[in-house]
């Protein structure tokens, strides 16, 4: 029987593995050193390799992101956290102004390899500050990549990638699945950062997701078969660079398209899906291509998380409006 | 370093040596840093005059500070690195950036630095005030990791020390015991609350993040700060005096007037509140080098 992996353990492993494979690689933030992160990602971590390479900061995270573009300059590569979405704001000056354009501004000559570790989104029953949908603001900066995986195994892939890649990459990971588990073999092969996946084949109508609304989005599909209609699932897992063959080939093979996120809708990745799609496959429509999103308002407190959150029912139903149009 | 709050001197407004003023340094490094002085001033002025014309875009002048850049450039060895602020052409060309790749910038022609950082130590021109000081402890953790006998320099202005990155930075170098320079250049045009009206000045308030510190004055002090800090290894904070005479931007035509009369002529090169006289020699570092041993006769 294969082995078993919350993403926790796989990010984990992800860490140990690239920490492992390139000694210029370091981990520090805020606790990841001896407590192992708030998440228990980096649990472990500073035993293996050391307080030089596993370490500690203070709580400054505009200090945090801008140090690591030093010690790229001085042949480091860095792997960042973010204790949480919600206190990843005052790191935005640093990797607006720096992060993304330092490649341009130096003419190509300096890489700055660097992963920012987010733990993002909402589903946990946070405190306020705890469950934001920040990626907007990153995959609206141009010259960052941005990244969210929805399963263990994905995880890993993708945190080996993003920290093997010449550029800056923010990883969003999903903390409402932090706990969950997929059985199988930690690889980095697979689908690259740039490529979805399709989870599921369907020809009635496209779902396209990413992150944590990825289960629920399958759970929807299953609902949705029971009455009929085929669902295809694409998980986007890389919003930058996006994978617009898979979003234009899903719009033309089933002509009609659903875009799930928690992040609320205006400006979300949904319209950028929706425009998508129009300019690859607009004479394929079948439908007007449908968003359910989080609303435009604040993170709610945790008594109304639910009633936020695209709910299983939510998304089946915007599909079968869309089939049935 | 000592604490100070007086500033570092070596030499008097009139030009008399003050105290010790053997810093270590040969004829040829004197003559060479008033070369770097002198050309750094009669650069800065065609570049004012390049920007009038609509040659460059913005063009942050630094007239006044040519001793505080040059003197602290001149410090570094080659295994050291610079990140600047916006303002750092005299230490640009101290550091071998070729003027005109480094003019690109403000031709308009091409964002950061046209000029290769690794090749020349010299980082990329930030504007976002205060930003770079994290990059440079950065390197300063870097160059720790790897034991290396280096250091970064960081120049930030008066103003970016309001900035919250430059408390954040200078803690972040204090816990790591960095060997990083943070050099804060007040050339009387923070924006906007002016020094005296905030909290106690750069040197005083390094002392929260625990870092050494220096107030020089003019180009060998700056020098001899510099070098101490290298040799010492310690963590830095510096705040050179140098007052800007041209004003924040370009734009400021009326303060640039207007400032004419009160600069304080770090260089030595006491310029008349008429028209610029381009590349002015004489002054207070000639008198002092014509009496020193170091001056050719």
């Amino acid at each position: 029987m294969a082995e078993s992996f919350t993403m926790v353990a796989a990010l984990n492993a992800a860490l140990r593995d690239s920490l492992e494979h390139d000694d210029r690689l370091l981990v520090f933030g805020e606790d990841v050193g001896r407590a192992g992160g708030v998440f228990r990602v980096t649990d472990g971590l500073q035993d293996a390799f050391g307080e030089q390479r596993v370490f500690d900061t203070p709580i400054a995270e505009a200090a945090i992101a801008g140090a690591a573009i030093g010690l790229a300059l001085a042949g480091w590569k860095s792997v960042v956290e973010m204790q949480f979405d919600g206190f990843s704001y005052p790191a935005l000056d640093q990797v607006i102004s720096h992060w993304a354009k330092f490649r341009q501004r130096t003419r190509g000559r300096v890489d700055l390899p660097i992963v920012m570790r987010i733990p993002s989104f909402g589903g946990i029953k946070g405190k306020e500050h705890h469950g934001e949908s920040p990626e907007t603001y990153y995959v609206h900066t141009a010259g960052l990549k941005v990244v969210v995986p929805s399963t263990p195994l994905d995880a890993y892939r993708l945190l080996r990638l993003s920290i093997a890649d010449p550029d800056p990459v923010i990883f969003l990971e999903p903390k409402s699945r932090y706990w969950s588990k997929e059985e199988g073999a930690l690889t980095v092969d697979g689908p690259r950062i740039g490529e979805a996946r399709v989870l599921r084949e369907g020809a009635d109508c496209a779902i396209v997701t990413y992150g944590a609304m990825v289960t629920r989005v399958l759970a929807a599909a299953d609902v949705l078969a029971a009455e009929g209609v085929q669902a295809r699932v694409v998980d986007l897992r890389s919003l930058v660079p996006l994978d617009l063959s898979a979003v234009g080939a899903a719009a033309r093979d089933t002509g009609r398209v659903v875009v799930v996120h928690e992040a609320p809708k205006t400006l979300g990745m949904g319209a950028e899906i929706a425009a998508t799609v129009m300019e690859e496959a607009f004479d394929y429509l079948q439908a007007p291509v449908a968003r359910v999103t989080g609303w435009n308002v604040p993170y709610p407190p945790a008594s109304l998380e639910d009633l936020y959150l695209p709910s299983v029912e939510r998304i089946a139903e915007a599909a079968r409006r869309t089939v049935a149009y | 370093m000592a604490e100070q709050t007086e500033p570092f001197r070596l030499l008097s407004p009139d030009g008399a040596p003050v105290g010790d003023t053997d810093v270590g340094l040969e004829a040829e490094d004197l003559r060479a840093l008033l070369r770097w002085m002198i050309l750094a001033r009669r650069l800065d002025r065609e570049c004012i005059a390049l920007q009038r014309q609509g040659e460059l875009t913005v063009y942050p002048g630094f007239e006044g500070q040519e001793a505080a850049q040059v003197g602290s450039a001149f410090a570094l060895g080659p295994e050291d690195f610079v990140f600047p602020s916006f303002r750092e052409l005299a230490a640009a060309l101290v550091r071998g950036v070729d003027a005109v790749q480094y003019l690109w910038y403000h031709r308009g022609t091409w964002h950061g630095g046209p000029y290769d950082p690794r090749a020349t130590r010299f980082g990329p021109i930030c504007v976002p005030v205060a930003t770079q000081i994290a990059h440079g402890v950065g390197y300063a953790m870097g160059l720790k990791l790897d034991g290396a006998p280096a250091c970064s320099l960081t120049y930030f202005g008066d103003g970016s020390a309001s900035e919250g990155d430059f408390h954040e930075a200078a803690n972040l170098a204090a816990v790591f015991a960095a060997t990083a320079i943070l050099f804060c250049q007040n050339n009387g045009w923070a924006i906007s609350a002016l020094h005296g009206r905030r909290s106690e000045p750069v040197p005083q308030r390094r002392r929260g993040a625990a870092l050494a510190g220096a107030r020089p004055d003019r180009a060998l002090p700056h020098l001899a700060g510099g070098t101490g800090a290298r040799q010492r290894r310690v963590r830095c904070g510096v705040r050179a005096g140098g007052r800007n005479a041209g004003g924040r931007g370009p734009r400021r035509d009326h303060i640039y007037a207007g400032a004419a009369g009160r600069v304080d002529f770090r260089l030595g090169l006491r310029r008349p509140a008429g028209v610029p006289r381009a590349g002015a020699g004489g002054g207070a570092r000639r008198r002092w080098l014509s009496r020193s041993r170091w001056w050719p006769r």
